[in-house]
């Protein structure tokens, strides 16, 4: 693999050097580098030990950002480094039984001035009576291929003082060590799973992504399995998207037209999808309120009535979490005392005397409005607020 | 005179830095303090300190048997700071010590 992503960014600190010399001769006529003069130590320090390792910091960060990406957004964990591993024969001085911890280390001599240390995984009990403990499986502490290829006629030995053990034999080859994944080779691995993934929309958020994407567009209710024609709630591959401007608006039959044409150019075989606007409902309110100190009435009526309106707003009713401009709850329901902790949370307000909501039109009443149709928003109708 | 054959000292940063006056202090290029300095120079780096010139400088001498052998020291000053004339060496029986070295400029002493 090569490095695809690496960045165009090359830097000559000889070039540099050589320029920053030329400019200095250039202000101080005569002057002549030399290697044991603090100019030049200092220039030659920015270079090779600041421009240098940033320059070729900057030419990898390509790499890094996609490694990044592909570990924490695609989820596509590189290949750590393992350790080899090999079983082991201890033979003890004696039958009185001893215990092996976990975590004891040895050496394996690889050669006469060069081992590769080893730890017991496992605790083995030596029971009394007997002297030897077969199969104990040892791990190199260093990942990596160093550990590999030692085997019985390697010598081990104890690096923890215990005084019973009296050899210590690998019973096989160790094997198994691997080093850690190389990032080139991570991002063409990263690069050909991307490959595999389906470009598609196959769960209700994906289609609320993909709807989003598309411009104009600024809220989207999806509703899985709802035929909107026939009401039918259990519709297999059937999915009812209801959408909005940003502004809570309905959008024009052409855009819808453009939304279906991207569902259905992303969908899978036999999913039926219907785009469709909001069913709005004009709701009214009527409240009385009563300042607090500091404000005139006139203050707290103009402020109650821009809470009732934003809350009423179809660009923000049924956000979950509210102030998440990118979702949109099935909400058919609005909640009366949710009106009241709009109006309280007025600064000028200090309490209201009457609250009482309709819909447009209707007997107006302290309580809990349900709104009809599909992908149901509220619109603000004759707020009278006194 | 003409002005351009007035022969105007060139002025180096002191080595090390510190300060004169509201400035750093500089010494004349090519005086025997510029090649003082420079002897300095190659006698305080290590071997490979330098990124851009991995021979500048000397090897660490701490775990040398005393007296150091010092000529490896002479063969690099000439190698670096050819200016110099090393007039005297003595032996260096002791590292946490100074050391003396008289130098000459060459050429014109």
């Amino acid at each position: 693999m090569g490095n695809f992503v690496e960045l165009p960014v090359e830097v000559d600190p000889l070039a540099l050097l050589e320029e920053a010399f030329a400019e200095y001769e250039e202000l101080l006529q005569g002057w002549k580098p030399n290697l044991g003069q603090p100019e030049v130590i200092l220039i030659q320090a920015i270079v090779y030990r600041l421009v240098a390792p940033l320059a070729q910091l900057a030419a990898e960060s390509g790499e890094e950002l996609f490694n990044q990406w592909g570990r924490k957004i695609v989820g596509l964990t590189p290949q750590a480094a393992q350790s080899a591993t090999v079983k082991s024969k201890w033979t003890a001085r004696d039958t009185a039984g001893y215990e092996l911890p976990a975590g004891t280390q040895v050496n394996v001599e690889r050669t006469g001035s060069e081992s590769v240390g080893f730890i017991v995984v496992n605790t083995v009990i030596i029971p009394p009576g007997s002297k030897v403990a077969e199969g104990v499986l040892l791990e190199a502490i260093e990942p990596g291929e160093v550990g590999n290829g030692l085997g019985a006629a390697n010598a081990v030995t104890l690096v923890d003082s215990y005084g019973w053990p009296e050899t210590i034999v690998l019973e096989a080859t160790s094997a198994g060590g691997e080093e850690a994944e190389e990032p080139a080779h991570y991002l063409g691995r990263l690069a050909e799973t991307m490959q595999t993934l389906v470009e598609g929309v196959v769960t209700a958020n994906d289609v609320r992504i993909v709807v989003l994407n598309i411009e104009g567009v600024g809220r989207v209710l999806v509703i899985d399995n709802y035929d909107y024609e026939s009401k039918a709630t259990e519709a297999e591959k059937t999915t009812t998207v209801i959408v909005a401007s940003a502004a809570g608006t309905a959008l024009s039959a052409e855009k819808k037209a453009e939304i279906l044409a991207k569902l259905e150019e992303k969908r899978e075989v036999n999913f039926i999808f219907y785009v469709r606007d909001p069913a709005f409902t004009e709701v009214d309110v009527t409240a009385a309120v009563v300042e607090r100190a500091g404000y005139s009435h006139a203050e707290a009526v103009a402020a109650a009535k821009s809470a009732i309106s934003a809350f009423l707003s179809p660009a923000t009713f049924a956000q979950d979490p509210p102030g998440d401009a990118a979702t949109w709850g099935n909400v058919k329901v609005i909640r009366y005392q949710d009106l009241v902790t709009a109006l309280n949370n007025v600064q000028q307000v200090d309490y209201y005397t009457e609250l009482k909501l309709a819909k447009h039109l209707g007997t107006q009443k302290a309580e809990d409005l349900t709104l009809e149709g599909v992908g149901p928003l509220p619109k603000p109708g004759t707020i009278n607020v006194t | 005179m003409a002005l351009g054959q007035i022969k105007r000292a060139v002025p180096r940063l002191s080595l090390p830095l510190r300060l004169e006056g509201e400035g750093l202090a500089t010494i004349e290029q090519d005086s025997i303090e510029d090649v003082a300095q420079g002897v300095y120079a190659v006698l305080s780096y290590e071997r490979g300190e330098r990124l851009e010139d991995p021979e500048f400088g000397i090897e660490d001498p701490t775990f040398e048997v005393e007296p150091i052998d010092t000529s490896p020291w002479l063969t690099q000053i000439d190698r670096y700071e050819p200016r110099a004339n090393v007039q005297t060496t003595e032996d260096v029986t002791e590292l946490l010590g100074s050391i003396e070295v008289q130098i000459r400029r060459r050429g014109n002493g």
